[in-house]
């Protein structure tokens, strides 16, 4: 199934709004898990993952502005093709339009 | 039993953590199939992008599972563990949140009698925010000079009550405990209000606790003519000593003007000190203070804290008189306090209890000892001959 440039940028900008608010999610981790909530060696290791998971969660946003990022590129380009198909089709009428005439001009004369 | 790995906590912020974790995990599952909905038809793959969200659910998910794991165990442990210290984010929210906790400390101290445990729990979120300069003055200051002063009293004797209640708070007869370990409670409890009061003797400024709190709580007179005529008729040997003690508690960390007004107050015999081992202040008897109630018994002060200090000394072995002074150190013993005030009141005072109290704050009903719930005693309150074997 192909997609309209609109629908293309639309995606993209849902994929940035995901991005955003992933990143926000895991921003509050740190204060949730603060030496405020518990301390000890288990809390300490548990910080430890944690901060690894928030910064593969920053990770993921990156990735996913990347491919929306790619989503809008794909719009362009698709947009540029259906403008130059439209172009062509339309140069291709005016062709026929033309050669038409001409026939028509030629019957006459 | 398995070790927790942890020393303090909050439990409430402990369940948030837990399902915060949950909802991290929720929202990242939800997410990878929106990615892959928008992603769709587009002629790209976000494959990568689904996989690692699918990853961070199943991390979180481990995660909570871990935290859950782990709040079994705490709950599981018999005794439970010291609270998280508190981090104020500004110093109006501290003094707000000092003024609060002094507000129902007096509350708890109102109340006939003060229940232990409800004031433990006070003091315990107290000892939350002890480091907090702000927080520690604006509780002393709105708790006032002789709530201040009366504090670690009320502490053991609360405490007391709840150790010779012949019910429990569930109602039912008490367990068996053993006595000497219960009692570091309350020592610890009273260290830890005295590390309170030497943080907030520290804050300077409007804020501070100023000479009028001081004085008011070493039970010096008020006004500065009145110290100026006192410190008229003392002799050099107690000038020298207050300078020592003055020394000594700047020393042990003590703000200037309450280490200046407890060192005058002892140098001059108005009160007492009895400090804990690391040189905290752990009460003051003053005399005014014991002679509260009116018809009370006089007393040399100062004499019958040595008295009694050196009476627990046979029991603990430790006792350090600093400078001279009729500073004394009680070490892990019963505090000296409560042997001060029950030498000088009088029996009158205290009138037997006879019908049973009940505590709003705490919902705990306590009975007096004479009643025949007590199987300890007769029905006039007399304890029975102890029975071995």
């Amino acid at each position: 199934m192909s997609r309209s440039p609109a629908h293309l940028a639309a995606a993209a900008e849902a994929l940035r709004a995901l991005a955003d608010a992933l990143a926000a999610d895991f921003a509050d981790l740190d204060g949730h898990s603060g030496p405020v909530t518990w301390e000890g060696p288990a809390a300490a290791a548990h910080r430890g993952r944690a901060a690894m998971v928030v910064f593969d969660a920053r990770a993921v946003a990156v990735d996913l502005r990347g491919l929306a990022d790619q989503l809008d590129q794909r719009a362009v380009t698709v947009a540029a093709a259906q403008h130059a198909e439209a172009r062509r089709r339309q140069w291709a009428r005016l062709e026929v339009l033309g050669a038409r005439g001409r026939a028509e001009d030629g019957s006459d004369g | 039993m398995a070790d927790p790995g942890v020393i303090a906590l909050d439990p409430a912020r402990l369940a948030g953590l837990e399902d915060y974790l949950q909802s991290l995990s929720d929202g990242c599952r939800r997410r990878a199939g929106r990615v892959a909905d928008e992603v769709a038809g587009s002629g790209l793959t976000a494959d990568h992008s689904v996989a690692e969200l699918e990853r961070l659910a199943a991390a979180c998910r481990r995660e909570r599972d871990e935290v859950a794991g782990r709040r079994a165990l705490l709950a599981a442990l018999p005794d439970g563990l010291p609270l998280t210290v508190r981090v104020w984010p500004s110093v109006t929210r501290a003094r707000a949140a000092g003024d609060a906790l002094a507000d129902d400390v007096a509350d708890a101290l109102a109340a006939h009698p003060p229940g232990w445990s409800h004031l433990a729990r006070l003091l315990a979120e107290l000892d939350r925010s002890a480091a907090s300069g702000p927080f520690t003055a604006a509780f002393f200051r709105a708790l006032g000079p002789r709530r201040s002063r009366e504090l670690p009293l009320h502490l053991e004797r609360a405490y007391q009550r709840a150790w010779t209640a012949p019910l429990g708070a569930d109602g039912r007869p008490r367990a068996e405990r053993p006595y000497p370990d219960e009692l570091t409670v309350v020592i610890a409890a009273q260290t830890r209000l005295a590390a309170a009061l030497r943080t907030a003797s520290l804050v300077e400024g409007p804020a501070a606790l100023g000479p009028t709190w001081t004085r008011s709580y070493t039970g010096l007179p008020a006004a500065d003519d009145a110290i100026a005529g006192i410190d008229a008729v003392v002799t050099d040997a107690q000038r020298r000593e207050v300078g020592e003690v003055e020394q000594a508690l700047r020393d042990a960390g003590y703000g200037l003007t309450l280490a200046r007004s407890v060192a005058r107050s002892v140098g001059w015999r108005r009160a007492a000190a009895v400090l804990t081992v690391d040189r905290g202040i752990l009460g003051l008897v003053v005399a005014p203070l014991a002679l509260a109630d009116g018809d009370g018994l006089e007393c040399d002060v100062p004499e019958t804290v040595l008295g009694s200090v050196a009476a627990a000394m046979t029991v603990v072995g430790a006792v350090a008189s600093l400078a001279g002074a009729p500073i004394t150190v009680a070490a892990g013993v019963l505090s000296g306090l409560a042997l001060v005030f029950g030498a000088c009141r009088s029996q009158e005072a205290r009138p037997r209890e006879t019908r049973p109290t009940y505590d709003p704050s705490t919902g705990e009903t306590r009975l007096p000892s004479g009643h025949q719930s007590n199987p300890h005693v007769d029905g006039a309150g007399v304890p029975l001959p102890p029975t071995y074997g």
